[in-house]
Formats: C-alpha cells, structure tokens, sequence
C-alpha cells in the first residue's frame, strides 16, 4: 500500500539501477543474439544487417543439396543429443559420488566440516583450461593410468582413454562436482540430527533411515546441485575440446565454431539460442516434476 | 549411591523381571580436563506398568539416562536390562523401546498418518494391520480428522499427540518421554497431563517421564527418582517425596520448605526430640534416632505449621511479613535467633487470622510433618 503512495519518480530511481543492469548484461544481448540469428550471412565472417533468412534455423535439421533440394542432415541433432547425453551422464555420476562425501561432509564435526569445504572447493583456486591439461597428463596413451595398468600388467596395450565421450564424462563430472556437492551438504546440514534418532527409534535400520528420512529430505539440494551440473556441462566448451579432441563435439564446440573457423554468425546464434530452449525446457521440467514432488509427497 | 528398590518396598515385587533393572551406570562425556561426569554410579529398578518420573534441574543427568536406555548413548560402564535381558549391546532400532522426544521431531516430509505408520512400516507388519494400528492410534489421541495433514499444518498441541500416537503405534514394552509437555503454554499443558495419564493407563505400557516440573512429577507419576549432579538423590511415591524429603536437596527442589538447624535436645529430651537453638524443643516422630552432638536439618513445609497467639508449649515467633495469596495467606515470621520461617494457611473465614507484621506468635508442627534431612 505505502510502495503505490509513493511519486513515479522515486520509484523509478529504485528500480533503476537494477532494471539498467539487467538490460545491459541479459536483454541487449539476447536480443542482438535473436536479431542476428534471422540475418543473412556473410562468408567472410559476421553477417549481412538487413537481410532476414530463417536458413540458420533449417540448418538445424536440413541441408541444401548442390541441386537445390532439401534433406534431412542429423549430424547437428545428433551433437545436440550427445551433449544432452554427456551433460545428464555428468549429473547423474556427480550425484551419485557427490552425495556420500556430502553426507560425510554433513555428519563431521564444526570444524572438520569447514576444512572439506575449502577442500571440496580447493580446485576452483586453479584455472579450469590447467586443471583440463592434467587430465590428459592422466589419460593419455602414455599417461600415469595407463602406464600404472601396463606396469601392474593388467593390459598389455594402452587403452584408448583419451578422446572418448568417457574422457569427457570424466572431466566434466571433475569440473562441476563441487556443485553438486555443495547445495546437497547445505540442505543436508539442516537437518534436525534428532529425527535421524527418531527414526532409529522407530526401528529403521541404516539403509532405511538413509533412504526413508535423509534422502527425502536433501531432494531439494539434489534438485539444485542436478540443476548446477547439468546447465554448464550442456554448454561447456573447454573440457570437451581438449578431452574430446575434436571427436566428441559438443554444441559449445559447435557453437564456438560457427563463430570461428566456419564463420556463420546466423547459424551459430541459432545454435546458441536452441541451447537456451533446452536449459529452459529442462528447468521448467525440473520446476514442475519438484513441484508435483512436494504436492504428493509432503 | 544406590537405591534398593526392594528394600525400600519388599511388598510390591511381583516375581516379575522389573521393565528396567540399571545397575552401576557411569557415563562421562569428552575426556582429560574437559571429560564430564553426567552420570555417577546410577542403578535404578522400574516395574513393570509403572508411571516413573526423571525429577531434576537442567543437566542433572536425567536426559542421559533415558538416552542410555533408548541407545542413543553408550554408558562408560555400568548394565542395563530391559525385562530381564540385557540391552546394552543392541542399537536403538533393535530396542522395544520408543521415544516421545522433546521438540517431537516429527518427519516434516510426511503426513500424521505417514509418521504414525513409520514404525510399524520398519517392523515389516503386514499392511492391513498397519491400516488397522494407525486408525486405531489416530483414535487414542484424538487426531482421525488430521490424519492426511501435514505436519508444519498442526500446531503444537497436535504435535504432541503425533508423536505421542507415533511411539505408542509399534506397541513398545517402554515408552520413554523427554519433556514432552515443555513447549507447550499452560492449559494445554494441563490437558496433555490427563491425556498421558489416561494413555498410560489404557495401553498398560510402561512410562519413564522426564521432567523438571515438579507439579508434574506430583500429579502424574507413580514414582519418581530425584536427580541431581549426575546422582539418583532419592527415590519414591509422590507422598514419600513431598512429605518424607532425605535430603536438603530433595527437599528444597520439591514445593517450598522451611529448614530449620537443630541438635538433639540434651539429657532432658525424649529420642527423637530435637532443639532449636534460643527457641526451644520440638518433637519429631520420623524414625531416626538424635544422636549425641550431632546437629540435623530440620524440613518443615509451610502448610503444616499452625499459628496461634504466643502460649505455653508453642514455640516463639515474630510475624515480618503477610501475603495474601487468595485461597491462602503467607506468614513470613523470624524466631528468636533469626532464623526466617514461612506458614501458608488456608483462608476458610473460621479460621482467618488477625495477625500484622511485628506481632509476636506461637507456632507448632505435628511431629510427623517434620523432616531429619542427611546433609548433603
């Protein structure tokens, strides 16, 4: 009631500075990406203003013969599903390792709880491109894995390791971890330890305690931790890059090249603007399943 | 110190194993400078059926020992047995025993009926007997109407009997309450009171009742146990606590009470009479005999003392205070040599009393009503 007494303008100088920034650093952009998505292309790199083609968008699924006809390409789609596939596989690796060191985490005492969390988020310290570097160190032909494996003599050749979708997996599940594992501790932390003793009270084993009590309860920290991993690993560049080594492209590397070597701003917009439909549906869809969740099960 | 319960009442042993039976009980948290004894040497002996109440202030121990018995905790030493067998090495969930905890602890992710079923789910009973136990349970407290709520939409009440319904459901052969009744405000309280009494009485499961309510402890209880420091001080019927206190602390814990010093009344005395110095003899019928020299305690509680005008064979008095309570007045008087006193009598308009600060009285106390206390 009081907000609506006050003049137009003072409330227009509260709302300013964030409404300015927000227009900044999300709409202009999203809007000169859209814009450009529905320009021509110029082969030289950047595009023709002025001159509307919706072809970046049927690049998507088609491409123009040398005669003219259309016909159905997947190459595209088939990067967009492996990126679906690897970013689901990171999440689903991350909550499964992520949530027992979050539990471990939760049931230590004050001070050990701090010192694993500076260590849970010890990685950050060092730039992501190095830390992708020491995986190939790992991995490669010749890396500590495979040498460890030929010395013990479990293999008698290298397994190929690097430049697989599982190499990906791998660095993607190592680099967003710590987000997983952190909103599962924060919700873990706040449950009452005294219910974890009613349940045992009541008869409840471990495991059913675990499953019964405790993991319902840290739902919504698994639900904020998958949402965490699973959105920058759909659009991650580096990691997939120096891993994948070209092979396993995913639609970050996709994107990155539109821009680049295959210099087709339009259709590279396109590519980035379909990724934002993908994190949106998968977060609604997310939004929806917790709530219909939380209206069952509660 | 140990507390024979067959000694102190040989009458009631039934040949049944006791529901607990705790000998030696010694639990010591942390260790080096920092350890802290919460329970020093405890045995204790419950029966089975009984309403038994933990009595003491905060950190006497009294939520220790019912975590013992539930397992939460390991004793450092000591044995407990539940109907006979022992259950030291068992984990909570392998003991018959529940727990109505004192914030309740509810699972907020489940409805009332989900909580009150969780049990009988974890015992793998069948499903129409779970059905038939949580209607049945939902009935004892009065909850069907709330049966599909959610928990954070009940209040406090409500809550209460959740958990109440939710520990009772498996059938345990104990139910251990920790405060259950701290939270809430005082008629509810009240009502809570009658509820459990009436709850233990239908189930026939044994109750051990924590508390620091000595109201409480008086109305519902069988028998209490007061705690202090980590020690069972004295165990007994509401009656024998309130009226019968052994110790200084028993005593000053329970209701108000006038503790006077005295010593045995010299050559002239009878046993068992005692004297209080520049005031004069009084008699005490309490079983114990006054040793030679020895000075006592003496515990008088305020509603037995009458007042009367100065006369021969009352003890002197001067009247420094009245407070009129309603349905009774206090009397704050000192004696002769300085002591300070308090009578509490009932206001019926026969027997009101004309007295103002200054007046000098007499006063006397029927010799069962005074209490020899062991100083401690």
């Amino acid at each position: 009631m009081r907000a609506s007494t006050r003049p137009l303008m003072f409330r227009i100088l509260l709302i300013g500075p964030a409404a300015l920034a927000i227009c900044i650093f999300m709409v202009i952009p999203l809007m000169l990406m859209a814009w450009i998505s529905i320009q021509g292309r110029d082969y030289s790199g950047g595009v023709i203003w002025g001159q509307f083609s919706f072809d970046a968008y049927t690049r998507l699924f088609f491409e123009r013969e040398l005669d003219g006809t259309i016909a159905l390409n997947l190459s595209y789609f088939k990067i967009i599903l492996r990126s679906i596939w690897l970013s689901a596989l990171t999440m689903t690796i991350s909550l499964i390792v992520g949530f027992p060191v979050a539990l471990f985490m939760a049931t230590r005492s004050q001070r050990w709880r701090a010192v694993l969390i500076f260590m849970v988020t010890l990685p950050f310290w060092t730039n992501l491109l190095v830390r992708n570097y020491a995986w190939i160190l790992l991995l490669r032909d010749h890396g500590t894995i495979n040498n460890t494996l030929l010395w013990l003599g479990v293999i008698s050749e290298p397994l190929p390791l690097l430049h697989t979708q599982l190499a990906v997996a791998i660095g993607l599940t190592y680099s967003f971890m710590p987000f997983m594992v952190l909103p599962i501790y924060s919700s873990l932390e706040k449950i009452d330890f005294r219910l974890v003793e009613a349940s045992f009270d009541l008869y409840a084993s471990r495991w059913h305690t675990l499953k019964r009590v405790i993991f319902p309860l840290a739902v919504p920290g698994m639900v904020a931790g998958c949402i965490l991993v699973f959105v920058p690993s759909l659009g991650s560049y580096v990691t997939p890059e120096l891993l994948g080594g070209g092979k396993t492209l995913m639609i970050g590397n996709l994107i990155g090249l539109q821009f680049g070597a295959a210099r087709n701003w339009p259709f590279g917009a396109a590519l980035g603007l379909f990724l934002l439909l993908l994190v949106m549906i998968a977060l609604t869809s997310y939004a929806r399943s917790y709530r219909t969740n939380a209206q069952v099960g509660k | 110190m140990i507390i024979g319960d067959a000694v102190a009442d040989p009458a009631k042993s039934t040949g049944q194993p006791d529901a607990i039976a705790a000998t030696s009980l010694i639990k010591v948290f942390g260790a080096g400078d920092s350890a802290f004894k919460a329970l020093d040497n405890v045995s204790i002996n419950i029966r089975q059926n009984e309403f038994f109440t933990l009595l003491g202030p905060s950190g006497c121990g009294k939520t220790t020992l019912l975590r013992l018995i539930a397992g939460f905790e390991q004793p450092t030493s000591g044995t407990i047995l539940l109907n006979g067998e022992n259950i030291i090495d068992l984990p909570p969930f392998k003991r018959p025993v529940n727990t109505v905890f004192q914030n309740y602890a509810l699972f907020p992710h489940m409805t009332v009926a989900q909580n009150i079923s969780f049990g009988l789910e974890m015992q793998n009973r069948p499903k129409a007997e779970i059905k038939t136990n949580v209607d049945e349970m939902l009935s004892l407290v009065r909850m069907e109407s709330m049966a599909g709520r959610r928990i954070t939409e009940i209040s406090g009440g409500q809550q209460q009997r959740v958990a109440l319904a939710r520990a009772l459901a498996p059938k345990p052969k104990l139910l251990l309450l920790d405060e259950p009744l701290s939270a809430l405000d005082l008629q509810l309280r009240k009502d809570m009171q009658l509820e459990l009494k009436r709850l233990q009485l239908e189930t026939g499961i044994t109750f051990i009742f924590v508390t620091h309510d000595q109201e409480e402890a008086l109305t519902m209880s069988d028998r209490i146990a007061v705690m202090d420091k980590g020690q069972i001080l004295q165990v007994g019927t509401p009656r024998d606590i309130y009226d019968r206190p052994q110790h200084r602390f028993v005593a000053g814990f329970i209701g108000e009470i006038n503790l006077l010093q005295a010593g045995p009344s010299g050559s002239a005395g009878e046993p068992g009479d005692y004297a209080i110095d520049q005031t004069g003899p009084i008699r005490v019928q309490d079983g114990k005999v006054a040793q030679q020299g020895q000075s006592v305690t003496l515990a008088i509680r305020p509603e037995c003392i009458s007042l009367s005008l100065p006369a021969e064979g009352k003890l002197p008095g001067t009247i420094s205070n009245v407070v009129y309570h309603g349905t009774d007045t206090i009397y704050h008087y000192t004696l002769p040599n300085g002591a300070a006193m308090r009578a509490r009598c009932q206001n019926s308009t026969m027997t009101t009393l004309p007295f103002v600060a200054g007046d000098a009285i007499g006063w006397s106390v029927d010799p069962r009503s005074v209490s020899v206390l062991e100083d401690k």
